[in-house]
């Protein structure tokens, strides 16, 4: 357990996958100019990524170390595939939103990472907790991202619900500017490396913090 | 032992500080803001007084935050440089809450994110002015025509840059897009033989700036700029380059607009209206985000109308100048690498 709890510290903050490592910048910067774009992406991505993880850990002793990286690349391909259409099917509008970046899971970094770095080393039940905890990091990155930049670009937060949960969510949203009073910029491509810059700084400001209370 | 670390110049004479140097810009702009409220109203006033205590704030609390000394930072007045000239870019009854958007981001991102006073390679002012114009296009691009709003009172102006226009007694503004934009659209208007020839010259003088905003305000830039030139505060070679290289291009332009058949406005036009002469001596000459060496600076200053004339001619946007100013200022460090000066002593260069 404590082991565990030592794995979501690592895996959530101390190695972010986005704000420590900046793997898997592309769909970070390109999906996230709402909250539920970012939301529905990383819910993906941490699906395929506790999958992979496990299966990865499962076949470890199986594959021959010269070719894992093919192996680990058609484990995780089929997997976005099968992604890919079960989202088609009961997400449709989800799905068209976020456009080529689900078939691109595949090639996010972060996935790969952890294969290679982590499930191929660590038993099944680890490997799956590490997956599922980068994921998580990775949801928390991606949806504030997604917050901020929606907010301040349409003054609206979690506006299209109604693409993850169905059709009954289309008017659950908070308004939270006037229309005239958002910055169009934010949800411009500047504005995601802003944010995310603006973020990393943060995150890097909040360590600073910790590390001297814990010294003095 | 601890050194302080402390930007160029490093000279102690009084004329060459940094202070000093801002301070004179600062004076170079005053024939420009007097020129902008007598054409444009007194919106100028309520953007200056929310823009230089919000820069000095920021600017001081950023120091604070990097480890530096708050006071110091803001004793060298640069950051008052920029809210000027940002103030004399943006649209006159433009909302005050865009205007201090505008100029936060100035000063946080593209000031001290890059390292504060010496190290910024973009034009804060400009980055800010674009920030804006991607932001509120709608917005940036009101600028109220000018019969109508210079008889407002210092009161109304403020109901105006507040979006309180209905406090207003009889509120009568219409409103424009900037000339350059007209430009486009209808090719015939011409500036500058808008106004008729009367004997009495003085009602002609207020009559043509009344008619012709844009080229009074370029009028004023001019006046300023020369004024600092001829002191040393502005550099010479950077906006007399910027306007030859420009004027050049406006030609070639226009004979190509002739032969192919697209709309080119004429040379003259391209120096008296928008933000040409304001981009000549008060923006390209930035001693911070310009190239270190006199040559460097000439190819920037031509690289720069050359980006603002092309963009003017075959863009979208009305105004050019901070598109074109950003684009040159982004060509800085590859300029800085390939144009390095005789090391002192030797003829070679390196």
């Amino acid at each position: 357990m404590k082991k565990l709890f030592e794995l979501l510290k690592q895996d959530f903050w101390k190695n972010n996958a986005i704000f420590v490592q900046m793997l898997g910048l592309c769909p970070t910067l390109a999906v996230t100019s709402s909250a539920v774009n970012a939301l529905g992406l990383s819910i993906a991505t941490t699906c395929i990524l506790t999958l992979t993880n496990t299966m990865v850990s499962l076949l470890r002793k199986i594959i021959l170390p010269e070719v894992r990286i093919p192996v680990y690349v058609l484990l995780i391909a089929s997997l976005v595939t099968c992604t890919q259409i079960i989202m088609e099917a009961f997400t449709y509008t989800l799905y068209e939103a976020l456009g080529i970046f689900i078939a691109l899971i595949a090639t996010n970094c972060i996935i790969i990472g952890r294969a290679e770095a982590y499930a191929s080393k660590n038993n099944v039940v680890m490997s799956f907790f590490d997956g599922l905890f980068v994921g998580l990091g990775y949801t928390f990155v991606l949806v504030i991202i997604g917050s901020i930049r929606e907010i301040i670009g349409k003054g609206t937060w979690f506006k299209g619900l109604d693409q993850l949960l169905g059709f009954r969510y289309a008017d659950t949203y908070l308004t939270v500017l006037d229309s005239d009073k958002t910055l169009l910029i934010a949800i411009l491509p500047p504005g995601a490396f802003i944010t995310l810059g603006l973020l990393i700084a943060f995150k890097n400001f909040v360590d600073l913090k910790i590390l001297k209370t814990r010294t003095e | 032992m601890k050194f302080l670390l402390e930007s160029s110049p490093h000279d102690r004479n009084e004329s060459s500080q940094t202070s000093v140097i801002m301070l004179m810009i600062i004076v170079g702009l005053i024939p420009a803001v007097i020129m902008h409220i007598y054409c444009f109203g007194l919106g100028l006033l309520w953007h200056l007084l929310i823009s230089c205590p919000l820069a000095a704030l920021v600017e001081s609390v950023c120091l604070k935050l990097r480890g530096y000394s708050a006071v110091k930072g803001m004793k060298d007045f640069s950051i008052q440089v920029t809210a000027v000239i940002y103030c004399l870019a943006i649209p006159p009854y433009l909302s005050l809450g865009l205007t201090a958007a505008g100029i936060i981001f100035a000063t946080v991102i593209v000031k001290q994110c890059f390292g504060g006073l010496g190290q910024n390679t973009f034009n804060p002012a400009m980055a800010a002015y674009i920030f804006l114009l991607v932001s509120a296009p709608n917005a940036m691009n009101n600028w109220n025509t000018v019969d109508s709003h210079t008889k407002y009172s210092l009161a109304d102006s403020y109901y105006l840059v507040t979006g309180q226009e209905d406090r207003i007694n009889n509120f009568d503004a219409a409103t424009a897009a900037t000339p350059l934009g007209e430009f486009k659209i209808d090719k015939s208007s011409n500036v500058l033989s808008r106004n008729h020839i009367n004997s009495d010259p003085l009602p002609e003088i207020r009559n043509f700036i009344q008619q012709n905003p844009m080229v009074a305000m370029n009028i004023a830039y001019l006046f300023g700029g020369i004024l600092l030139m001829l002191f040393g505060y502005v550099s010479t070679s950077q906006p007399v380059t910027f306007l030859l290289v420009a004027f050049g291009f406006a030609l070639l332009y226009g004979y190509l607009g002739k032969v192919y058949e697209f709309p080119a406005i004429a040379p003259i036009e391209h120096l008296l209206i928008g933000a040409t002469m304001m981009g000549a001596f008060f923006i390209i000459t930035d001693p911070v985000s310009s190239p270190t060496t006199v040559a460097g600076r000439i190819v920037s200053a031509a690289l720069i109308a050359f980006f603002v004339i092309t963009i003017r001619t075959f863009g979208n946007y009305p105004d050019a100048v901070a598109f074109g100013a950003l684009l040159g200022n982004s060509f800085n460090p590859l300029i800085n690498k390939l144009i390095v000066p005789a090391r002192f002593g030797s003829k070679e260069k390196i």
